[in-house]
């Protein structure tokens, strides 16, 4: 189906971002390509597609069903987008038009790119909507839709074209365990039905769940590719090792050893609403120093409020919690947040935020390099401005200004949910050791379940 | 703040703007500095001449020097509109961030008060105070000023409310700073070129409601050069001697037209 | 591209109506009802405050024009216009009169007219309608002027087009409107000889005031509707109405113009205000007898109960104006619905 020939991509002035690739995908095969940030995946997507960003240009030979892609005008190539190649939105909810009723929004495919007339493509949209039970759902606007139901209407939008060569760009991206199988099986079920599915994607639990082949990625150039369960399980290249590695599934499990500290906090029957939803109700637990209590669940369910309630940012609705002695002092109890690009201000260097801090409650300059030292930080990052230093870099300066306070308890919010998945291993195991040399008590939040079963002592399902 | 960085992380389209702006401003109070006498001396004799040597730019219909005319007029649109400017970026700061620090009491009250004044046309405004003082200056420097502050107000709140939700604002308040720190370090730097924006667009808009309020004669009175003022006395003599008319004009343009420049698009 | 247009607003109105009819849009639509009845109180009220003040300046003045409105200027001395000012309870103390006053400006009591004598509401009513025309022909015209070229801008952004289009915009940005007016009767007036100067009569006579006032008010809105296509244009909706496989005519067609002109028909409230502050100047530069033109004399004349007639009608024409963009927004935007 798809035939690829030497594909890269370069800037217009020559240089090389993605090196020559070539590949072939079959009608009823899955390709997924893995790899993180920066390796290249999507813009070779792109290059496929025809639709890179300005600035860059792809070379090489694309044949689509025997046809030579790549020596057709853009006019030409955009013409097969939906017809030849079909594109899944990597954000539904706002790939639809706001303003307009979703049944619609399929129809107009139906009736323009594929050509029905109009009761012809209304007919078809109905049997759709009520395919995956959403007939309920056909006049409603996409901000009445929940995430999933948008997720459903965009996908037959761009299957109403007909195309039977499907590219997926990170299908899954934040998305939490349930909805991520639903759509992993959605586009096997597509590779069962003798289409082609290209997907890209850093999640390798998708790329195990969608079989076929896999190609691995590492900065423009293929390391790796084969059929999934060997590279997956046996794979030749160090750095497919690492990536496999770096899946929490993976993680070795630390051997705990008895929290013999007595509680610094105990919550005990608390309860809260949130408008008309019930988040949660009787929760009890108990806090102590170096123990990391994990909490988990869909998004909306009160992960956040939980951990705002902690910090002493919110009040509960009844029960209590309770601390022992450290009152007095507020800025004990801390939090990270999801974002670490908004933590530090933005219009000063990290050593400015720094130095406020240090400043202001007289802390020596040796811890902080001590801190970094533990983070494994290089002292002169603190120089830069935030937009200048990495996602997972920016994390560990955060946890290292915590700490500086010395606190008793950290409220981490889905602290690598943005982060790649290498990233995400560097930065957890960071912040686990200093939290249990420290002896500080921890919440994590996060919707990867196998990371929370890894690092955590204790979990809570909400 | 370095001035030097600011300057050279302006386009090109804002620098000619800030050129362009800065040559009115020399003109006007270096202007009277160059030349002796009065914008009022009349001379009947001397009518609508041509620039010569002893007028630089002409004079008027009654004889009087055009060079000094128009600095002075000037000198009464840039006056008030950068007085009304600094008073209106003052108090619409500073209402505008405690509205969004204090979002259940103050923000209430100034949000309110702030919308009903909005259900009236600046310009209402000004002739109504008119009404009441006809033929004095307060009125239009209230109602300039009042506008603006209001103005400045609406826009500092929104973003300084968007800023108060931000991540950085929660992680600063845990970790125990007060809000002085929070202003110095995240409002602040946030909104300073917005502000800067609107303190430009501010003087731009001041400086053409006082020339349309001068055309309709309200506020100043012959013989106070004003450059809407000046532009309606002159418009009879348009045919004889269009570069009596066209100085105001185009001095008006050239002024605002930088200001305009200046601010730029939005990014 | 208009056919298309117009049998899309149909359709959208169609849907709209059944909108409306949900519950959530029905305590929007009274939400706005009802701020802008408040504010239309505070106009009358604040109008009413500032013109009673306006009056005490008169003082005993007030009475002596009364007077004269009233017997003749040549027919009355001081103790007609004592008789007057005691007959008008003059004499009262300040709080009731203030009252009092307020209370006639909320029921549009405004009396009658200091330099004619004839009842305010009537003159008001007379030059209204002329004010009218003259600011909902500049409100159409602008808007033909603005959204094609907005439109046209935003297809090829940072071209010649657009880039010539922003100078002319920021060009006419820098005149006060009346400039604008006075180059064009320059223009058309005088060299060209083919318009009237000033003054009412024919539809000739239109011309040049709306001309005017409309490219004042396009000047602006240009930019709003080319950022509004722009944002339109890269949005993830549209993008992805492209990759579904329509083209980008139809892709804009369905999903461009209903989008992109939400925002510029919110923009439209705030240019209702250069739209009142322009008929103001505008029709004291051509002659045009509306009720700008009025406002202006009387401020002149001191006739106080005109002043104060005209600011509040034009007060509370604004705020009318301001609820119906208000409910338009409601009506295109479904959202705005659920979040009022």
């Amino acid at each position: 189906m798809l035939n690829v020939k030497n594909l890269s991509v370069k800037t217009r002035d020559g240089n090389v971002i993605v090196n020559p690739v070539s590949f072939k995908l079959i009608a009823g095969e899955a390709l997924t390509i893995v790899g993180e940030t920066g390796s290249g995946k999507t813009l070779l997507a792109q290059a496929i597609v025809n639709n890179l960003p300005d600035g860059l240009i792809a070379e090489g030979e694309i044949y689509l069903h025997g046809q030579a892609v790549h020596s057709l005008s853009t006019q030409e190539r955009n013409a097969l987008w939906g017809k030849t190649i079909c594109v899944l939105p990597q954000e539904p909810t706002r790939s639809l038009d706001p303003t307009m009723h979703a049944i619609r929004q399929v129809k107009e495919g139906y009736q323009i790119v594929k050509g029905l007339s109009a009761s012809e493509a209304k007919k078809q949209t109905l049997s759709d909507f009520e395919a995956v039970q959403l007939s309920h759902a056909t006049n409603k606007y996409p901000f009445e839709l929940s995430g999933g139901m948008a997720q459903r209407v965009a996908f037959l939008a761009s299957r109403s074209g007909g195309a039977t060569f499907t590219v997926a760009d990170e299908p899954t991206k934040g998305l939490d365990a349930n909805k991520r199988d639903d759509i992993a099986k959605q586009l096997r079920a597509l590779a069962d039905n003798n289409e082609g599915v290209f997907t890209i994607t850093h999640d390798i639990y998708v790329a195990h769940q969608l079989g076929g082949r896999v190609m691995i990625m590492r900065k423009g150039e293929v390391i790796e590719t084969g059929d999934y369960q060997q590279v997956l399980n046996k794979p030749l290249h160090v750095y497919t090792q690492t990536l496999i590695n770096a899946d929490p599934r993976r993680w070795k499990k630390k051997a705990s050893k008895d929290n013999l500290h007595s509680p610094i906090v105990t919550v005990k029957n608390v309860s809260k609403s949130r408008g008309d939803k019930q988040l949660f109700s009787d929760l009890s637990f108990s806090l102590r120093p170096g123990q990391i209590i994990g909490v988990s669940g869909d998004s909306g369910c009160g992960k956040s409020t939980l951990g705002d309630m902690l910090l002493g940012l919110l009040s509960s609705d009844s029960g209590s919690i309770e601390w022992s002695n450290q009152q007095s002092e507020k800025h004990k109890v801390q939090k990270l947040f999801q974002d670490p690009t908004d933590v530090f201000s933005a219009h000063v260097t990290i050593k400015a935020s720094f130095n406020d801090l240090m400043h202001k409650y007289s802390i020596s300059e040796d811890k902080l390099l001590g801190l970094l030292a533990e983070l494994e930080l290089d002292a002169q990052l603190i120089d830069r401005y935030p937009d200048q230093v990495s996602g997972g870099e920016l994390q560990r300066l955060a946890i290292a200004r915590v700490m500086l306070l010395e606190p008793t308890f950290i409220f981490s919010d889905e602290p690598t949910s943005r982060l790649d998945m290498l990233t995400q291993k560097t930065v957890i195991e960071a912040l686990v050791n200093i939290v249990k040399y420290k002896d500080v008590a921890m919440m994590v939040v996060s919707h990867d379940k196998p990371l929370l079963d890894n690092v955590c002592d204790e979990l809570i399902m909400l | 703040m370095n001035i030097r960085v600011f300057y050279s992380s302006l386009s090109f389209k804002q620098k000619f703007g800030v050129v362009l702006f800065t040559i009115p401003c020399l003109f006007t109070f270096l202007a009277p500095i160059l030349v002796s006498g009065s914008p009022h001396d009349q001379s009947l004799m001397n009518a609508l001449q041509a620039p010569s040597a002893q007028h630089w730019f002409g004079t008027d219909h009654l004889g009087r020097d055009m060079w000094l005319r128009l600095s002075s007029a000037l000198q009464v649109s840039l006056g008030i509109a950068l007085i009304s400017t600094l008073i209106a970026t003052a108090l619409g700061t500073f209402l505008g961030v405690l509205s969004a620090q204090y979002p259940k009491t103050a923000d209430k009250l100034l949000n309110l008060t702030a919308n009903l004044f909005l259900a009236v046309p600046g310009l209402l405004f000004i002739l109504l105070f008119a009404t009441i003082a006809p033929g004095q200056l307060w009125p239009l420097f209230l109602g300039v000023a009042l506008i603006a502050s209001i103005e400045m107000y609406r826009v500092v709140r929104a973003q300084s409310m968007i800023i108060a939700n931000k991540d950085a604002i929660f992680a600063s308040k845990l970790l125990g700073f007060n809000a002085w720190y929070l202003l110095r370090r995240h409002y602040f730097p946030e909104l300073r070129p917005i502000i800067l924006r609107l303190a430009a667009f501010t003087i731009a808009t001041t400086v053409l409601s006082v020339a349309s309020l001068g055309f309709i004669n309200v506020g100043v009175k012959p013989p106070r050069a004003e450059l809407g003022l000046m532009m309606i006395e002159l418009m009879p003599y348009y045919y004889e001697a269009p570069w009596v008319i066209l100085q105001p004009i185009v001095a008006l343009f050239i002024l605002v037209l930088g200001l305009n420049l200046m601010i730029g698009k939005k990014k | 591209m208009a056919a298309s247009f117009l049998l899309h607003s149909v359709l959208i109105l169609k849907s709209r109506i059944q909108v409306i009819m949900k519950k959530q849009t029905l305590k929007t639509l009274c939400n706005i009802l009802a701020w802008r009845s408040i504010q239309a109180l505070f106009v009358a009220l604040f109008v009413g405050v500032l013109c009673f003040f306006a009056a005490q300046g008169l003082g005993g003045n007030m009475a002596y024009r009364i007077a004269g409105g009233r017997y003749g200027i040549d027919l009355m001395d001081a103790s007609t216009a004592d008789l007057v000012a005691r007959e008008l309870g003059l004499d009262r103390s300040l709080w009731v009169r203030l009252i009092e006053w307020l209370g006639d400006s909320i029921t549009f009591n405004f009396g009658n007219s200091l330099v004619s004598g004839t009842p305010v509401i009537k003159e008001i009513w007379h030059t209204l309608g002329h004010s009218l025309t003259l600011a909902s022909s500049s409100i159409v015209l602008s808007i033909f002027i603005a959204v094609p070229l907005g439109v046209l801008a935003a297809k090829a952004p940072n071209s010649w087009f657009d880039k010539l289009l922003l100078l002319v915009s920021v060009s006419l940005k820098s005149v006060p409107n009346f400039v604008i007016g006075i180059l064009l009767v320059m223009l058309f007036a005088v060299q060209l000889k083919l318009l009237p100067a000033a003054g009412h009569g024919g539809f000739q006579y239109l011309i040049l005031p709306t001309l005017t006032l409309a490219l004042g008010l396009a000047a602006v809105s240009v930019q709003v509707v080319r950022e509004s296509t722009l944002t339109v244009r890269n949005s993830t909706y549209f993008l992805f109405s492209r990759i579904k496989g329509l083209p980008d005519a139809q892709s804009f067609t369905r999903h461009g113009w209903r989008n992109l002109l939400v925002p510029v028909v919110a923009f439209l409230g705030i240019q209702f205000i250069t739209i009142v502050e322009g008929v103001v100047i505008i029709e004291t530069l051509f002659a045009w007898p509306g009720i700008g033109h009025s406002l202006v004399h009387a401020i002149f004349a001191r006739d106080v109960p005109i002043v104060q007639g005209a600011a509040v009608a034009m007060g509370l024409i604004f705020v009318a104006m301001n609820a119906l963009v208000d409910i338009a927004v409601l009506l295109l935007d479904p959202r705005k619905g659920e979040h009022s």
